[in-house]
């Protein structure tokens, strides 16, 4: 073997030693993306799984005479309020493959409409009383800061701009602290208007304000308290209030959390 | 006669509400609690006579190396590694096998929700209390 073939085979053979590393870097990396993927599918089966139980059971207790009228009423309350969470987690789930691409607002079915921001927010709280009641939360709308803004509307397509509230609350349920109020004010703006959502409950980073948007991205204290979760809210939220030419950010304070919603007003 | 008391441990218990209802209306007390840490330190305080503990769930303050995956598994072995503990069921919506029969091999009745009716988990739960099962 002369010398230049012998020089070819060691070059060879140190691109097969590459290769053979590059195979097991990216063997690696694709069983993280299935460990992940199937994480991920779990976390939606745990999340769909659990309310549709939840009202099965329910049911079950209705037929039950032993147990009082009273309580009946709270567990067909409870029934109604977690088709609502349901449905809106189904939504959650549906959105993101839509949200994913750069859609603008005329690429949705549904068209933009009129919302009486207070109207909405007063439904979405009584949503979600229920689910606050079981750690003492109390969900207020503070209706004068809505008074004092001539109860403003929004142009918004209400659909999905109700999914972002909902994102908020089901978060600020989730994380605020037993014992706490949940606070739905008013901010406003020469351009902008919208709703506020604050909570007391675990804080968050100073470093962390950008990343929870992030998508699939939750707070390690976040996914102390409450293991379940696809990271998906927040994300859908803030692409949904992009897509409407707002915005959706966090003020922390400590213990308190105010996500803030802002749409543009309507001009004219 | 006492009122048997009945320990949940469950972070999201609005989900189990149902089951809470029937243990009032049955004439049990109820305690709950919304993590492990929680739920250990009821249980040391003594008069729980059936414990029903999810998985997935906070740690607490007592369990920091605990992951919040398995932070049930954790306490239900804390209660079993002490010997002298009121019966536990696990009530969670996990379907590894691997871990049922782990905690099958360690006297722990394992109820899936969604799967298991609500009448069943509830005999399942005051059989244990009991040590008499109705079958319906």
């Amino acid at each position: 073997m002369d010398q230049q073939s012998a020089k070819e085979i060691d070059t060879l053979r140190a691109e097969i030693v590459q290769l053979q590393e590059r195979v097991r870097t990216l063997d690696a990396a694709s069983k993280e993306a299935e460990r992940a993927k199937t994480e991920y599918v779990q976390n939606i089966a745990h999340q769909l799984a659990a309310p549709i139980n939840a009202i099965k059971m329910n049911i079950e207790t209705l037929t039950n005479p032993k147990v009082s009228l009273e309580r009946k009423q709270v567990l067909l309350r409870s029934i109604y309020s977690q088709g609502t969470i349901l449905a809106h987690l189904i939504k959650n789930f549906s959105l993101m493959s839509h949200l994913e691409a750069d859609h603008e607002l005329t690429g949705f079915r549904e068209q933009p409409e009129d919302v009486d921001l207070y109207r909405l927010c007063v439904n979405l709280s009584n949503d979600f009383q229920p689910v606050g009641k079981y750690k003492d939360q109390a969900i207020y709308v503070e209706e004068s800061e809505y008074k004092i803004a001539g109860f403003p509307t929004v142009f918004v397509i209400k659909n999905l701009f109700t999914q972002v509230i909902y994102n908020l609350l089901e978060n600020a349920t989730k994380y605020a602290d037993a014992n706490t109020r949940i606070v739905i004010g008013l901010r406003t703006s020469a351009q902008m208007v919208g709703p506020t959502i604050k909570s007391l409950g675990i804080p968050i980073p100073k470093e962390a304000i950008t990343r929870i948007f992030e998508r699939g991205v939750r707070g390690d204290s976040a996914r102390k308290l409450h293991p379940a979760g696809t990271g998906f809210g927040l994300y859908i939220a803030k692409r949904i209030m992009e897509i409407h030419g707002g915005s959706l950010t966090v003020e922390p304070s400590g213990k308190s959390s105010t996500f803030i919603v802002l749409c543009p007003k309507k001009k004219g | 006669m006492n009122k048997k008391t009945i320990l949940f441990a469950d972070d999201e218990l609005h989900y189990i509400e149902a089951l809470i209802a029937v243990a009032e209306a049955e004439g049990y007390n109820v305690k709950t609690c919304r993590n492990a840490t929680d739920a250990l330190r009821i249980v040391a305080g003594g008069g729980i006579d059936c414990v029903v503990i999810d998985i997935m769930m906070d740690p607490g303050p007592d369990l920091p190396k605990v992951e919040p995956h398995s932070a049930g598994l954790a306490a239900i072995d804390r209660l079993i590694s002490k010997g002298d503990h009121p019966p536990i069921i696990c009530l969670s919506v996990i379907s590894d096998q691997k871990i049922i029969n782990a905690l099958k091999k360690k006297g722990v009745l394992y109820l899936r929700k969604g799967e298991t009716s609500l009448k069943k988990a509830w005999d399942i739960i005051q059989s244990k209390i009991t040590g008499i099962y109705h079958a319906r």
